[in-house]
Formats: C-alpha cells, sequence, structure tokens
C-alpha cells in the first residue's frame, strides 16, 4: 500500500508525539505533577562515577529524604563544560567527579559555590583532601600503586616511583596512556613535589622502560602483568582488588600472579586521588543539595561508598573491606590535592614532549 | 507565499542544525587557548596527523577491496549460499567500531584466552612466539575495514548490477578472463560507487574516537580530545576540529570531482550480467570468503561479547535503555529524514539554497562526536545568559540532542533520499508542471512517490547511526536517560568489559532487522532496474 506524503505525514506526526511524549516520561518521571507543599522536590546530579554499587546509596537517600535524585553519567570534562555552557541557567546541583583536577578546573570556573562551613561533617575530611576555599570535598579515596610478577621482580626492587625509573627496568613496564586522568594527576602530583624538571625526567625515563606502546585501561596493565608481556605495571589499586574478589578464575589467577606494592612508604607516601563533590553555584535546589553531601558524609555512607568500588572512605569510617584490608594500611601522601588540577595542563604537556602515548 | 515559506523550511532547518559548527568555527577563530595548540603542534600533533592519514589510507584501502570485491563475487557468480550472503554481508554495519574494539582486544591481547590458552598448551611463555594482536595502527585499520566495507559493497553491488551487465558478458565472450573483466570492465564501471562508499567509511574513520583510543593509536581525534581534557581548553580543541573538518570537505570535494568524471561510463546502463558457473572448488572458495568476513566481522566479536556476558549477566537498566534508545533513535529518523526529504526535493526543483545547505550538510558528517556536542554547548552557552530559569534548558533537552544529531547524520539521510530521487530523470518534474502540477503539489505527487525507497533506506541508516552514536549522546542526554551506547561506554569506561557486553549486544541486536531492511530495500532496487530494461535513465550509480 503505497502512502502518500499527507498521509504519511500525518502518521509521522502522530508517531513523533507518541515518542517525545514519551520519551518525556521515560526522561522526567512523574514529579513535576506534585505540587505538594511538603513535596521534598529533587535533586539535579552530575556524576562521573559509574559504579552500579553507588546505585544503592542513591536509593537509600532517596528512601531517608524522600528527595529525588536525578541522574546524568558522563566523564568530568563533558560535565564541567555542559554546566560552564548552561551557565546560570545550568539545572546542576551537585557535581562528582573521580578526580580531584576535575574539581579544581571547575572551581577556577567558578561553577561552584561555597559549602557551608560550619558543617561538623565537611570537616572530618582531612583539609588536604578538601578544596581551600571550601567549594569541594573528596568522598572516596584511591591510591596509584605499583604491581609487579614477584616471580619476576622482587616487589622490594621497585619501592617507590622514582625506581621505576631505573634502567634495568628496560623494557620491562606497562603503563596505560597519558591521556588518562590517572596519568596526569600523578605526575601533576610530582610536579608539585619536586619540579617540573624532576617530574620530566622521571616521565621520559617511563617511557624507555615501557614494554609496549600504551593500550587499554588499568586492568589490562594487570593482566599483561600476569601474562608475562611485562614485569612492572602502575595502576589504580582497586582494580587489583577487585580482580583479586572477583567471582571468575582467571581474574583470581591473575591477581595471584601479581603482588601490590604501596609505593614511597619510606618517603612521602602513596599518591592518593580522589572522587569528589561540588556543589553547583546556581544550584536550584540548594538545600537538598547540602543534605545530599552530608548524607554521602556519615559514616556508614562512607563505608558503603568506598566499597562500591574498593576504595578507602575520605573520612575516618571503618574500612569493612577484607580483600582490601588484606593488603595492610599504607602510608598516604599529605600532598595537598588541589595541585593536582593546577599542574595538570603542564603535566599534559611534558607527556607530549617526551612522547609518552 | 506560505506555502513557499513553508518549503524551504528544511533547508532552513537543515542549516540552523549547522550552528553548532559555526559556534566552533567562531570559537576556534576568536577565543584564547592558552598556547595548547601551539604546544600540541610543537610536540606531537604531526605525528598524531601522520597516523590519521595511514589509518585513513588503509582503511580506504581494507573497504575497498573487502566491499568491492565481496560485490563482484555477489554480482556475478553461482556460489553455494550467494542469495543469502547477498544481503547478509551488509550487517557487519550494525556493529559500532567500539564493540569489535572491545571485543578483539581483549580477545586476541596477551593475557587474553586465546593466547593464555595457546601458552598453557605449549608451555611457552609471552615472546617465544608470535601471535597477531588486534591493537595499534594495524590494529585499528583492520577494525575500521570489518566495520565499515559494507558501505563500499551496498553501493558497489548496485553499481555491477545497476549498469554494464552487457558489456562485462561481451568481454568474456572476446575471451577475457574473471580477473581480466574484474579489472578492466567491471572496476572502471563500478569506481565512482566505490569511491563514495570509500569516502564515507574515511570520514567515519577519521572522526572516530572510542575504536583508536582503546586500541592505542593516537590519531588526529584523540589530539583534540587530549587538548579539551587533559589540558583542559575547549578552544583548542574547537581549534583543531575546525582543520579536521576543511580536510574532510576537501577530501569530499575530491572525490565527487572524481565521481563526476565517472558518471560517464556508468550512463552506458544495460542490464545485471547473467551469472556464471563456477567449478565446485571455486564456487566453494567464494563462499569461504563471504563467511570469513562475515566471521570477522559479526560472529566472533558477538560470539566473544556474548560469551563473557554470560558471566555477568544482563547490565542493570538494560530493558529501559533498550527503550529508549528505540524512541530516541525513530524520533530522530523520521525528522532527520524529514528534513533530508524537503531539502533534496527543494534541491531537484533549484532551490539555490537547499543545494548550498546539501552541500554544507556534508560538514556535519565528518565533525567528530564530541566535536559536535562541544558546538552545541558553546552555541547554549551563548543562549543561556538570555534564559530566564533553568526550566528551559531541561525542556530544551531532547532537541538540542536531536539537533546533534541532524548535524551529524543530516547529510546521511538526505543523500539517500537524493540519490532515490536522482534515479529518475527530471523530464518528469517538467511533464507534471506543464500538466498544471503546483510546486507544492508536485512534492507530494511526484518527488514523494519518487523517492520512497530512499526515504525508507535514509532513515534506517540515520536510525542505526543514532543508535550506535555515543559522545553527542553522552554529553547531551536529558536527566536519567541512559541510552544503551551511554551504558556501554559507561561500563567499557570502569573497565568493566563483561557489564559492557549485554548493552553492546543489544546495540548490534537493534541495528541488525534495520540493516536487513536495507540490504532488502537496495535488492529490490536492482531487481527493479532489471525488470525495467532497457532503461535509459538511472544513471547515477549511487
Ligand atoms: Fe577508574
Amino acid at each position: 500500500m503505497p502512502l502518500t506524503l499527507r498521509q504519511f505525514l500525518r502518521l509521522a506526526i502522530l508517531a513523533a508525539s507518541v515518542c517525545v511524549v514519551s520519551v518525556g516520561l521515560v526522561g522526567c518521571n512523574d514529579s513535576d505533577a506534585t505540587s505538594a507543599a511538603d513535596d521534598p522536590g529533587f535533586i539535579n546530579l552530575y556524576s562521573a562515577r559509574h559504579y552500579d554499587g553507588d546505585d544503592a546509596i542513591y536509593e537509600a537517600f532517596e528512601k531517608q529524604t524522600g528527595i529525588e535524585i536525578r541522574r546524568i553519567e558522563a566523564s568530568g570534562d563533558l560535565l564541567i563544560e555542559r554546566i560552564r555552557a548552561e551557565g546560570s541557567a545550568s539545572p546542576a546541583d551537585v557535581v562528582i567527579t573521580v578526580d580531584a583536577g576535575r574539581l579544581w578546573r571547575a572551581s577556577e570556573a567558578n561553577l561552584f559555590a561555597a559549602m557551608p562551613k560550619d558543617s561538623e561533617l565537611l570537616t572530618r575530611v582531612p583539609t588536604h583532601l578538601r578544596d581551600p576555599s571550601g567549594e569541594w570535598v573528596g568522598i572516596a579515596k584511591r591510591a596509584r600503586v605499583i604491581v609487579v610478577a614477584p616471580d619476576r621482580l622482587a616487589a622490594d626492587s621497585v619501592p617507590t616511583y622514582a625506581s621505576l625509573a631505573d634502567p634495568a627496568l628496560k623494557g620491562r613496564l606497562c603503563v596505560r596512556s597519558s591521556s588518562n586522568i590517572y596519568n596526569l594527576s600523578l605526575l601533576a602530583g610530582m610536579i608539585a613535589s619536586q619540579g617540573e624538571e624532576a617530574a620530566e625526567t622521571w616521565a621520559r625515563a617511563i617511557v624507555d622502560n615501557m614494554a609496549r606502546t600504551p593500550q587499554g585501561g588499568d586492568t589490562d596493565q594487570i593482566r599483561a602483568v600476569a601474562a608475562g608481556v611485562c614485569d612492572v605495571a602502575l595502576v589504580n589499586h582497586y582494580y587489583w582488588v577487585k580482580l583479586a574478589s572477583s567471582a571468575s578464575e582467571a581474574d583470581q589467577s591473575v591477581a595471584q600472579g601479581t603482588q601490590i606494592v604501596w609505593p614511597d612508604q619510606d618517603g612521602d607516601g602513596v599518591h592518593i586521588n580522589v572522587s569528589g563533590i561540588g556543589l553547583a553555584s546556581d544550584a536550584p535546589n540548594k538545600a537538598n543539595a547540602e543534605r545530599f553531601i552530608e548524607f554521602l558524609l556519615t559514616s556508614d555512607v562512607q563505608t558503603q561508598l568506598a566499597n562500591s568500588n574498593n576504595e578507602f572512605p575520605a573520612t575516618d569510617a571503618e574500612l569493612n573491606n577484607p580483600a582490601l584490608e588484606a593488603l595492610g594500611s599504607p602510608i598516604e601522601s599529605q600532598a595537598e590535592i588541589w595541585t593536582y588540577g593546577a599542574y595538570q595542563a603542564q603535566a599534559a604537556a611534558i607527556f607530549d614532549r617526551v612522547g609518552w602515548q | 507565499m506560505v506555502t513557499k515559506a513553508l518549503r524551504s523550511l528544511p533547508a532552513w532547518v537543515g542549516l540552523l542544525a549547522l550552528t553548532p559548527l559555526a559556534a566552533l568555527a567562531i570559537g576556534a577563530l576568536t577565543g584564547d587557548d592558552g598556547g595548547a595548540t601551539r604546544a600540541l603542534a610543537a610536540t606531537r600533533l604531526i605525528d598524531m596527523t601522520t597516523s590519521s592519514m595511514l589509518l585513513v589510507f588503509g582503511a580506504t584501502l581494507g573497504v575497498s577491496c573487502i566491499g568491492a570485491g565481496l560485490a563482484w563475487l555477489v554480482c556475478n557468480y553461482r556460489f553455494p549460499g550467494r542469495g543469502w550472503f547477498d544481503w547478509v554481508l551488509m550487517l557487519p554495519l550494525a556493529a559500532p567500531s567500539y564493540v569489535l574494539a572491545y571485543a578483539y582486544l581483549d580477545l586476541t591481547q596477551a593475557a587474553g584466552p586465546l593466547q593464555s590458552a595457546l601458552r598453557d598448551a605449549t608451555g611457552w611463555r609471552v615472546g617465544d612466539y608470535l601471535f597477531p594482536e588486534v591493537v595499534g595502527l594495524p590494529g585499528a585499520i583492520l577494525i575500521f575495514s570489518l566495520c565499515l566495507y559494507p558501505y563500499v559493497y551496498a553501493l558497489a553491488r548496485s553499481a555491477f548490477n545497476g549498469s554494464g551487465g552487457q558489456t562485462r558478458d561481451a568481454a568474456r565472450l572476446l575471451g577475457c578472463t574473471g580477473a581480466a573483466v574484474f579489472w578492466r570492465v567491471g572496476l572502471p564501471m563500478a569506481r565512482p560507487a566505490v569511491a563514495a562508499g570509500a569516502a564515507l567509511a574515511a570520514m567515519e574513520t577519521l572522526a572516530d574516537y572510542g575504536a583508536v583510543a582503546h586500541l592505542g593509536v593516537s590519531t588526529y581525534t584523540v589530539g583534540i580530545m587530549r587538548a579539551w581534557s587533559s589540558a583542559g581548553e575547549p578552544i583548542a580543541a574547537a581549534r583543531l576540529a575546525v582543520v579536521l573538518v576543511v580536510i574532510c570537505l576537501a577530501l569530499l570535494w575530491i572525490e565527487r570531482a572524481a565521481r563526476g568524471r565517472g558518471e560517464r561510463f556508468a550512463d552506458a546502463a544495460s542490464s545485471p550480467p547473467s551469472l556464471i558457473q563456477l567449478s565446485p572448488v571455486r564456487a566453494w572458495v567464494c563462499s569461504g570468503l563471504c563467511l570469513l568476513v562475515l566471521t570477522l566481522a559479526l560472529v566472533v566479536p558477538t560470539a566473544y561479547l556474548l560469551s563473557i556476558s554470560l558471566d555477568a549477566g544482563p547490565s542493570r537498566g538494560l530493558t529501559d535503555a533498550v527503550v529508549r534508545t528505540l524512541l530516541l533513535a525513530i524520533t530522530a529518523a523520521v525528522i532527520l529524514t524529514l528534513v533530508g526529504f524537503g531539502i533534496a526535493s527543494a534541491t531537484r526543483s533549484g532551490s539555490p539554497m537547499a543545494r548550498a545547505t546539501q552541500q554544507l550538510m556534508s560538514a556535519g558528517y565528518a565533525t567528530p562526536g564530541a566535536a559536535a556536542a562541544l558546538g552545541i554547548l558553546m552555541l547554549v552557552g551563548a543562549v543561556s545568559t538570555l534564559l530566564p530559569d533553568t526550566s528551559i534548558i531541561v525542556a530544551a533537552g531532547p532537541a538540542l540532542l536531536i539537533a546533534a544529531y541532524q548535524c551529524r547524520f543530516g547529510s546521511a539521510a538526505q543523500g539517500s533520499v537524493a540519490a532515490a530521487l536522482s534515479r529518475h530523470p527530471s523530464v518528469l518534474d517538467e511533464a507534471a508542471r506543464t500538466l498544471g502540477c503546483s510546486e507544492t503539489s508536485l512534492i507530494g505527487r511526484v518527488h514523494w512517490p519518487l523517492a520512497r525507497t530512499g526515504l525508507l533506506t535514509g532513515a534506517l541508516l540515520a536510525f542505526v547511526e543514532v543508535v550506535k552514536e555515543q559522545p553527542a549522546t553522552i554529553i547531551l542526554r536529558p536527566f536519567d536517560f541512559d541510552t544503551l551506547a551511554v551504558l556501554a561506554h559507561g561500563y567499557a569506561s570502569e573497565e568493566r568489559l563483561a557489564q559492557a557486553a549485554s548493552p553492546a549486544l543489544a546495540i548490534v541486536l537493534v541495528c541488525a532487522p534495520a540493516m536487513i531492511a536495507v540490504a532488502w530495500l537496495t535488492r529490490q532496487r536492482s531487481l527493479e532496474a532489471s525488470a525495467n530494461r532497457p532503461t535509459p535513465v538511472g544513471a547515477v550509480p549511487v
């Protein structure tokens, strides 16, 4: 049955309106309809965390407060750019990223408002994990660690980040691309503590020691160590813990064939980065947003949040993660993490100069 | 007056959807990038440009060989499964390149199942043996060749079926061998079609970020993302993106110029050649080749993803994501196709503005998705200061997303419609006008029926592109609106491939029926063409 244009247009308009309405229904749920005075409302959350475990925490908040959480998940840069573009009309209330540098960048662009200073919960987070002007705060800690294959390289032969630059490791090191934020923040931290020249020398030596052109993510580097492609790798600790506590036998044997080394334990301590949260400067639901931030900092939620990705709580809340606790408690660097943001562009330039892909 | 305004509406919509590119260009020219572009140019930009060029060269060669080769076999020889391969060979377009990259790197890397099994069986260690890992530049060339060859295959198949059959039969009677007929008769006639398909594949390769980043190839697009994300300079990213778009437009212009010269050959159109009977061995070799490509492009990656996703189970929110993906892609496909039809119809009626829009629209196709999204955000930034409150931005969310798709894929939808229209001679329009048909009823009573198959093909192609699209969807989507591509990206970026596998497979499953329909439609078209012979029209083989 050939369709005439007129018939088709009618059908198309009908179909399109059905689609648009259903998109609206699926997208916005029904909370706009309720306008009762006691409606606790909602918050708009822009998040760069994609961990399934976080869902349970959000649900607990919704249950406890009645406040609905509406989410957009994307990488930190995209979220920041979206808020910047939306300007004062942005619906964003809170922003979660998985890197302190991103938070610093958002704060520099005046996208954050100061959080309430009198909050007791905020002060539970150590000062070096917070923005000096109180615009954002860390909510979970991750460490960048060394992983070795103990049968090929003794763990005590690579006790520091600096030791990875040893020419004896030529062709034996695996590390992911320098486009990745974890490497950028690590190098930015080095620039802050040791200066640009030392950081560049180190990065150049790392490139010389690489077993292969960077490919894949942190998990791929750990697997490569286990398979014998390289003897040592530089990764975030939770990827190793996830393999060790995986249900898959293959993953477990990767963890068994490798070992975590907490670097710089006789020096500054292991490099720490955070997932962090900031309050958007023009937050339309500010009171709800502040409640959400405080909720994330309560002890139980801190434990839960850390566990959802095998991280460490940002406060002194208990850990309660046997697989992680089995690795001992490392000495952590006390570096001000906002500096990662300040030196990130310099770090990227160094990576480009030394040819770290 | 009103009808005239209505007629030019699609062209205006098309132009409006390109304003993000203008915003990108203005930002690039007037903004301050903090010296990031210069710093990148002084260090790695040359390497990145070189690897992009090598990648595009390799991928173009790959898609041309695979696409034209398979189309030649299917159109000329009788072999087991030919009728089935004829359309199934279109299917690999249903799998996004990033899905193939996830699957193949995981499968073939040293720590992957194949090499582990090999080491277990032989007692070898890494370094004792050679194994083809799908990684780096060669890996990326392989992935793009497998993903994108259907562009060339589809167009070459129509060209082989639609024209020159008698010439080829004549060449055979004169004693040419199969290979000589291919090189001396078939390929020269199909060259414009092969070039058009290869150009599409080349632009998609240049704009890709997901697959190349995963395989560790530092291409120019990786440079764009680095400027934005690592150096925190969106303006530098805009500058690099504008250069990329200009290069793509130049490539496209070269391809069009080449096609213009090729059309003379195709004018000698007649019938598809009679199928040639092969010796059993050769016939099975043909089947084997088709099966090999299909296995590598579709069976291996989907089977592997299926096997790892069975361990992990379906990811959270998978069914919701399927529904959202379908709603979004269907809405976008209908809108894109209607706009495309309007522009193609107005162009045919001689509107200079529609013609200009039609040509400008290809710039969108060449823009990396993330850069298009950046352009939209710059545009939103420019107007957001005028907005009273947040509700408008929230309400405009879905519209912005559709606008991004119109910007990126508008030319794909429009191209199919225009191609369908161009197969019919413009004397039809003149006859209709002479018979008293108004310009408006010409659209409904002549152009619409003539473009019918093109409309469906365009809508299906737009649908597939939208389902696969990642960066613009991720950044512009409304609250709580995870599509399949968004889910797959979220899990993959957290290195949970087993969980990313189920949304990735769902993308393939959602796109596959659409690709089957496209294959069926294009086959109908070539059957129609042969039924109507001899036809003096149908000059353009696309
Ligand atoms: Fe991570």
